[in-house]
């Protein structure tokens, strides 16, 4: 069902068909797949499919920025959909690109799957400047802070970010992951950049995060 | 706060200072040596070569700053296989880099340019058959 669903999503991209990619995710969601599964085993292998034929040259940026467009409209819907109103909901976390940083769907991942989870999120999307990061950091007092990289160039921005939020005076300090591309193809790499943890994918980072932050040990 | 400087962070802010320069002087001594690159690419592939040569020092700085050479090298294999898909020959891709660590070893003093070689070796290891 879901290589199914992969293909068919797949194919609506590479088509840019926004219609078929909805069709195709809202029949994984009517057959019972949860939120998180639909993201993790259909939109993300598909997008770095995506990735991979415009590295090949069987895309142009313009079709792959519309498997973009197209990918970020159809979580919102699916996001919409599961979503449940609660009226308490915490902790908070705070996730932004790194400065520069364009790739954000990782990271809106992590914010929809830890929204379901109970958290409250404050989604930044791409390229925020360090200062303002902190300011925000300042004002919201989050307990967990997400910073996202793909690239190798971006990774001293993400270094900075950190030293910036380690060196803030905040009456306690957030835990900080890191994740993207970089972090995946070496993941001691969060440790240098001074990040608490990183992960393989945004289901992992939500358990480290329930796990860290609110210290439960069923999510261990 | 700030860690000492090093060799390799050293290395990495002369890159930064120079990105522009050593991007245009490696893309015309590439032109220059090889005369068959003009006829197959173009002014446009000239011109995207500087702009190439621009990424390739992107992606260096951090590497040379963390002394990272596996990153580096990550890269150069992403690149090639990016590159070669728009027919740009994996050895077009060799000369740059080897081109690129000749001005950096003519530029800077030994420590940094030490530094700055390791990192351009490992990635010249990935596409060196």
């Amino acid at each position: 069902m879901t290589i199914a669903t992969h293909d068919a999503y797949l194919a609506a991209l590479r088509a840019g068909d926004r219609h078929a990619a909805y069709r195709a995710l809202d029949a994984a969601l009517d057959d019972g797949r949860e939120l998180g599964q639909v993201y993790l085993d259909v939109v993300q292998p598909a997008m770095r499919e995506i990735g991979r034929l415009w590295q090949e040259d069987e895309l142009t940026v313009a079709e792959e920025h519309l498997a973009t467009a197209i990918t970020e409209s159809a979580m919102s819907r699916m996001f919409e959909r599961v979503f449940v109103w609660r009226d308490l909901r915490t902790p908070r976390l705070l996730a932004a690109c790194a400065e520069e940083e364009r790739h954000q769907m990782g990271l809106r991942m992590l914010c929809d799957l830890l929204e379901l989870a109970g958290w409250e999120t404050t989604y930044l999307g791409a390229s925020v400047p360090i200062e303002s990061l902190v300011d925000l950091v300042r004002k919201h007092q989050p307990a967990a802070v997400a910073i996202s990289a793909t690239i190798a160039p971006h990774v001293p921005r993400v270094r900075d970010a950190i030293r910036a939020i380690r060196s803030a005076p905040l009456p306690s300090q957030p835990v900080i992951a890191v994740g993207g591309r970089v972090f995946l193809n070496d993941p001691p790499l969060a440790e240098r950049v001074g990040a608490d943890f990183t992960a393989a994918d945004a289901a992992e980072a939500v358990r480290l995060f329930e796990k860290r932050v609110r210290r439960d040990p069923r999510a261990a | 706060m700030t860690p000492e400087p090093t060799p390799s962070s050293d290395a990495a802010a002369l890159l930064m200072r120079d990105r522009d320069a050593l991007a245009y002087e490696v893309t015309a001594a590439l032109y220059a040596e090889s005369p068959t690159l003009m006829e197959k690419h173009g002014e446009r592939g000239r011109e995207k070569c500087l702009q190439d040569m621009r990424y390739n020092i992107d992606h260096l700085i951090p590497a040379v700053d963390l002394a990272d050479g596996a990153m580096f090298a990550r890269y150069v294999e992403w690149l090639d296989g990016l590159l070669r898909a728009r027919h740009v020959a994996t050895r077009d891709v060799v000369r740059c880099l080897e081109l690129l660590r000749d001005r950096c070893t003519a530029r800077y003093p030994s420590a940094e340019s030490g530094a700055i070689g390791d990192i351009i070796d490992a990635g010249l290891g990935v596409v060196r058959a």
